[in-house]
C-alpha cells in the first residue's frame, strides 16, 4: 500500500517528494533495472576486455557502456515514472482527494527522477571501481587520448541523465498519454527513434547533424573483426563528430523541458511564468542542438588499431 | 456467436490494441525504409504485436465480472481476440516489405504471444483491473534486453537474425508448446479436478513475481 498525503492545501512540495523519492526506490522494476545494469557492467567489464600479453588484459570500448544504465536503468524508469505519475490520479478521478494541485503533483515525481540520476551516478562510480582493477587500453579514446571534458561529457550525458531522462520523460508521459499501454508504446518510439533519427547518416558528411535525438551514439565500439568499417580501420574505434560538452547541456535542457511539457498539463498552472518558462526553454534546446551540432570535434577521431594478441 | 461478438467489441479496448497494429505497420515500414535499423525495427514489431494482445484480458470492473456466471466463457472470448490480434500483428509482421525472410518470427510470436496471454490471464484472474499495460511495457523492456546484452557479449540472439538456429528454433516451439497448453489449462479448471488446484497455484506465484497485486488499480 502506497503512503500519500491528506489532501490539503498546505502539504509542502518538499514533503511530497520525499513521499514519491521513496516510492520510485522501492519500485520492484525499478529495483530490477538497477541490479541487471549494475551486475551487467561488471559481466560486461570483465569478459569485454582485449588481451595483449599473456597476463595483461586492457579494458576496451568504455564510452560505449552508457547504454546499459540508459536501457536498463533509463528505459524502466521511464515505466516506473508514467505508472507513479497516473497512479494519484486514478483516486483523484475517483474520489477527488489527491494532495496537492496537479503540477504540485507533477513537481513532486519529477523531483523523485533524482532517483534514477543517482542510480546512474552510482553505475558511474562502478566503473571507475572497476578500472581500477583493469585499466584501458593505452590508445582507447578515453582520459589522456581525447579531450577530458569531452570524456566526462559523454559519460554523464549519455549515463546518469539518460537515467533521469527517461524518467521525466516518463512524467510527461503519465501526464499527457491515457491510453492503455502508453509507457509500452514510449519505450518503443524512444528507441527506434532514436535509432532511425540518427543512425542512417552518423557516418556521413552530416553526421553532425544527428545529436538531436536525446541519446546520441558518440563512440562506434572498437572494430573487433578487423574488418574497416564507415571509414574506421580495423581493430581502430572512433568518437563521432560534434560537441559533447553542449551536448550535456542540451539533454539537461531536454529535461527541463519535458518537466515543463508535464507541469503544463494542469490548466490552472498555465500562468505567463510558466509559458515564458516553456519558450525560453524551446529557445535553449535549439540553440544547444545547433551549437553541439556545428562546434566541438570537426573531424571523427580515430584511435589507433588495438589488436588482440594472436592465437 | 452474436453475444461473443456483442461482448468482445465492448469488452476489449479496441482502439488502444489496433493503434498498436498501426505501430507494427510503421515499424514494418521504418525496417524497409532504413536497412540499418531492421533488426531493432523487426524485434520491436514483434514485441509491440505481443504487448497488444496483453490488452484484451482488461477489464474495469473485473471485481464484479469474475464473480459472474459468463466469467469463464468469456475468458475464452477475450483468448481468441488476443489470438486474432496476435494473427494480426504477426501477418503484418511476416509479409511486408522487406530486406530478409521473415517466416522465422512466426515462432517468436506464438511462444512470446502465449506467455504474455498467459501472464495476462493470470492477473485478471487475480482480479488486477488492467493487466494489460505492465505486462505491456515488461514485455517490451525484457524483449529488448537481449539486443543490448548482444552489443557486448556474444550470447548469440535468441531472435531470427534473419532466420533461427535448429536450437533456437526448438527452444521457441517448446516454450510456444509450454504456455499454450498452460494457457489452455488455466482457463479451463475442470482439467486440474476442481478449484483451487495446480494451475491457479502457479497463475499465484506468477503473479506475485510479477508484483502484480502492488500494480492493482493502476493504470
Amino acid at each position: 500500500m502506497y503512503s500519500t498525503l491528506p489532501a490539503r492545501s498546505s502539504a509542502s512540495l518538499t514533503s511530497m517528494v520525499a513521499i514519491e523519492a521513496r516510492r520510485f526506490a522501492r519500485h520492484p522494476l525499478f529495483l530490477l533495472g538497477v541490479v541487471i545494469a549494475l551486475a551487467l557492467e561488471a559481466w560486461v567489464f570483465f569478459a569485454d576486455g582485449v588481451t595483449v600479453s599473456e597476463d595483461t588484459t586492457h579494458a576496451i570500448d568504455m564510452l560505449s557502456h552508457p547504454i546499459i544504465p540508459a536501457f536498463f536503468i533509463g528505459l524502466t524508469s521511464l515505466v516506473v515514472a508514467a505508472r507513479l505519475t497516473r497512479s494519484t490520479e486514478v483516486s483523484a478521478e475517483a474520489m477527488g482527494t489527491a494532495p496537492g494541485t496537479e503540477a504540485q503533483r507533477t513537481l513532486a515525481v519529477a523531483g523523485a527522477c533524482l532517483v534514477p540520476f543517482v542510480a546512474g551516478v552510482a553505475w558511474l562510480a562502478e566503473l571507475f571501481i572497476l578500472l581500477q582493477i583493469r585499466g584501458v587500453h593505452p590508445y582507447e579514446l578515453w582520459f589522456g587520448t581525447m579531450n577530458d571534458l569531452h570524456v566526462w561529457s559523454i559519460l554523464v550525458a549519455l549515463g546518469p541523465v539518460a537515467c533521469l531522462g527517461g524518467a521525466v520523460l516518463g512524467v510527461l508521459v503519465g501526464r499527457w498519454l491515457r491510453f492503455p499501454g502508453a509507457p509500452a508504446v514510449a519505450v518503443v518510439v524512444v528507441a527506434i527513434g532514436t535509432m532511425v533519427g540518427s543512425l542512417p547518416y552518423s557516418y556521413t558528411d552530416q553526421g553532425h547533424l544527428r545529436v538531436w535525438v536525446p541519446w546520441a551514439m558518440w563512440h562506434t565500439g572498437t572494430m573487433s573483426d578487423g574488418e574497416a568499417w564507415e571509414g574506421v580501420p580495423g581493430y581502430a574505434q572512433a568518437v563521432l563528430t560534434g560537441n559533447p560538452a553542449t551536448y550535456l547541456l542540451y539533454a539537461l535542457a531536454l529535461c527541463a523541458l519535458a518537466v515543463a511539457g508535464a507541469v503544463w498539463h494542469d490548466r490552472t498552472a498555465r500562468t505567463a511564468r510558466l509559458r515564458l518558462v516553456c519558450w525560453g526553454l524551446v529557445a535553449l534546446v535549439v540553440a544547444l542542438y545547433l551549437t553541439t551540432a556545428f562546434t566541438g570535434i570537426e573531424e571523427m577521431i580515430v584511435s589507433r588499431p588495438i589488436p588482440p594478441l594472436e592465437g | 456467436m452474436r453475444d461473443t461478438g456483442w461482448y468482445l467489441r465492448r469488452a476489449v479496448p479496441w482502439s488502444p490494441v489496433l493503434g498498436a497494429v498501426g505501430l507494427v505497420v510503421a515499424l514494418i515500414a521504418a525496417a524497409h525504409r532504413w536497412e540499418e535499423v531492421e533488426g531493432l525495427a523487426l524485434t520491436l514489431a514483434a514485441l509491440v504485436t505481443v504487448a497488444a494482445a496483453a490488452l484484451v484480458y482488461d477489464d474495469a470492473a473485473v471485481a464484479v465480472t469474475a464473480v459472474t456466471p459468463r466469467a469463464r466463457w468469456a475468458q475464452w472470448a477475450r483468448l481468441a481476440a488476443g489470438v486474432a490480434v496476435l494473427a494480426l500483428g504477426g501477418a503484418v509482421l511476416l509479409t511486408g516489405a522487406g530486406h530478409t525472410d521473415r517466416s522465422d518470427w512466426a515462432l517468436a510470436v506464438a511462444a512470446l504471444g502465449g506467455a504474455t496471454l498467459l501472464v495476462a490471464l493470470v492477473g485478471r484472474q487475480r482480479q488486477v483491473p488492467r493487466p494489460g499495460t505492465p505486462v505491456a511495457s515488461g514485455v517490451v523492456l525484457l524483449g529488448l534486453a537481449p539486443l543490448v546484452v548482444g552489443l557486448f557479449l556474444e550470447l548469440g540472439s535468441p531472435y531470427p537474425a534473419p532466420g533461427l538456429t535448429d536450437a533456437a528454433a526448438t527452444r521457441w516451439g517448446v516454450v510456444a508448446a509450454v504456455v499454450w497448453i498452460a494457457l489452455a489449462v488455466r482457463l479451463d479448471g475442470r482439467w486440474l479436478g476442481g478449484s483451487p488446484g495446480l494451475g491457479r497455484g502457479l497463475g499465484r506465484g506468477l503473479g506475485r513475481g510479477l508484483g502484480l497485486g502492488r500494480l492493482r488499480g493502476v493504470r
